[in-house]
């Protein structure tokens, strides 16, 4: 990049010989011969690295060029050098109302002191301008940084906003699954009183009327019944459920064998019948709600007991596995679980339902293939989460199912939550 | 016999109920005098105009019922002496732990849970029955 000087000087000659002195530096020049003529190139051009001027003009001279230059801003900021032939202290006249950039050389010109004046200005501009050009950049990188700041600050806020609303949805979806359980409650529990009424009226009507009612009558009230008595297996499942989901019972140590050898007895009949082979490990002793656990291994063993083969005998295996530090479940890593398999030689389903039999109100079979809500299953994943574990099933079509609950060793200290309820 | 050892007292704000447990009474006991209520209050104030030859035998009562629950029924008949020889029954659809509690603490003789057919009916209307010599 060539630095601008604006040469000025009424004297042609004047004019071609600073151009000759300083013409091996590298500059461009642009040159004017009156004061005025400096005036109106700097109309359209401030990027002066510096302006030698003669200061004995016509018309307008050197200081009142200068003093006309300085009043525009935009181009206080270029250098002066002065060429005079006087030496009583013109400078001194200049210096009355501007102090800055200006120097003064003296004729005859020494071209070795102008060459030197003129670099050392052109260094100076040369440096301001880098000064300025990092200035610029800082300034942008300034910018940029508030700019940063700024969106950091927004996406703070943005983030504190979110959470809010998170805890607020988090807030309000445990108040609508209250509600909900609330409503299950209620609901199962008033329509209990006209299924009673169903079925009360239709035994009634057939004690009553048994003795006029063919066949095809008869055949009628026993569809009513047992459609009413299905109806309030259901209801009182939908009861059990959203009983558990209300109550908040503490858990206390005891012996899991025990408990499910208590289900065992209430199970008696059913493995009588079933012929069914039940081989119960060593169960360990852990920190549970026995209120819950029991009907965790009813539904179970039920489960098992239901879904076995005709064609063979059925064998329901009941064992424990302890897993420590499994990292494959999203817990800290302090966490020990204990597994406990319920596995069954029964005709088991398509793996690919194994996550969806857990599901409220789901079946794999019709109802006159085998009986059931499709409510038990969601009740032991529910009764299973209360525990802070895990319920999961392996099965092959023909070959069984092996229910696998992992409970944790420890229960977790219980979390406040956040409403305080 | 006197009146007050052939009278039975039912409290239900349900009117197919107490039809159908009247007809279970009277199915065991053809001779008994069945008398309905539809609320707590009515009861109070039928009690308060007998004479005590005129008390019934048995009194059956219902725990949802409009104005006053069961358990506030007995607690009113347990103020008054002249009821605390009466066997009080509480025959509920309800079968919750806290309202079977309740209902024993304010002095029901026993609690029963409706059944869900004649024959159950029946059974329970005899058991009732046997507290009181009809």
């Amino acid at each position: 990049m060539h630095q601008k000087i604006l040469l000025v000087d009424d004297r042609e000659d004047n004019l071609l010989s600073m151009e000759a002195i300083l013409e091996t530096e590298g500059y461009q020049f642009v040159k004017a011969n009156s004061g005025r003529q400096a005036l109106k190139i700097l109309l359209a051009e401030f990027d002066f690295a510096l302006i030698l001027m003669d200061v004995e003009m016509p018309n307008l001279n050197g200081f009142e060029t200068a003093a006309l230059i300085y009043e525009r801003e935009k181009l206080k900021h270029i250098p002066i050098i002065f060429i005079t032939a006087h030496t009583y202290g013109e400078e001194n006249i200049f210096k009355g109302f501007r102090t800055g950039a200006v120097d003064y050389i003296y004729k005859p010109i020494n071209p070795e002191l102008l060459r030197v004046k003129v670099a050392v200005f052109i260094d100076l501009y040369k440096k301001n301008y880098q000064l300025v050009l990092q200035e610029k950049k800082l300034i942008a990188i300034n910018k940029s940084l508030q700019n940063e700041i700024n969106d950091r600050k927004a996406s703070e806020e943005k983030i504190i906003e979110l959470n809010k609303q998170l805890l607020n949805n988090i807030d309000g979806l445990e108040k609508a699954n209250k509600e909900l359980d609330r409503f299950a409650f209620m609901a199962s529990h008033d329509l209990q009183e006209p299924l009673r009424k169903i079925r009360t009226f239709s035994d009634r009507l057939f004690i009553k009327y048994k003795d006029q009612l063919d066949s095809d009558g008869i055949m009628n009230i026993n569809r009513i019944q047992s459609a009413a008595t299905r109806m309030q297996e259901l209801i009182k499942d939908i009861l059990t459920f959203s009983k558990l989901s209300v109550q908040n019972e503490s858990f206390v140590k005891a012996d899991l064998k025990l408990l499910v050898q208590e289900v065992l007895e209430d199970l008696q009949l059913t493995v009588l019948e079933k012929k069914a082979c039940i081989e119960l490990g060593a169960l360990p002793t852990l920190f549970v709600n026995p209120g819950l656990i029991k009907p965790l291994f009813f539904n179970l063993i039920s489960n098992a007991l239901k879904y076995s083969r005709k064609d063979q005998p059925l064998v329901i295996k009941i064992y424990p596995e302890y897993v420590h530090n499994d990292q494959s479940f999203q817990h800290s890593a302090a966490m020990n679980f204990c597994r406990i398999y319920v596995k069954d030689n029964g005709i088991g389903f398509d793996q690919q339902y194994a996550e969806q039999i857990f599901e409220m109100f789901q079946r794999l079979h019709t109802q006159t293939e085998y009986e059931g809500t499709g409510i038990g299953l969601a009740l032991c994943k529910q009764i299973v989460e209360k525990h802070k574990g895990f319920i999961s099933a392996l099965s092959k079509v023909n070959e069984g199912t092996t229910f696998i609950v992992s409970l944790p060793l420890q229960q977790p200290v219980k979390e406040k939550s956040l409403n305080g309820v | 016999m006197s009146q007050r050892n052939r009278s039975i007292l039912l409290a239900d704000d349900d009117p197919e109920d107490l039809e159908l447990l009247e007809e279970a009474i009277l199915s065991i006991e053809p001779g008994a005098i069945v008398k309905h209520f539809y609320n707590g209050r009515e009861v109070i104030d039928f009690l308060r105009e007998c004479s005590d030859s005129e008390l019934p035998c048995l009194i059956i009562l219902d725990y949802n019922m409009p104005q006053m629950t069961g358990a506030e029924l007995l607690t009113s008949l347990g103020d008054d002496n002249r009821y605390k020889t009466i066997p009080k029954m509480v025959l509920s659809t309800s079968n919750a732990e806290a309202h079977i509690k309740l209902c024993l603490k304010n002095g029901a003789t026993d609690y029963f849970v409706k059944p869900f057919d004649m024959k159950e009916l029946q059974k329970l209307a005899g058991k009732m029955l046997s507290v009181c010599n009809l």
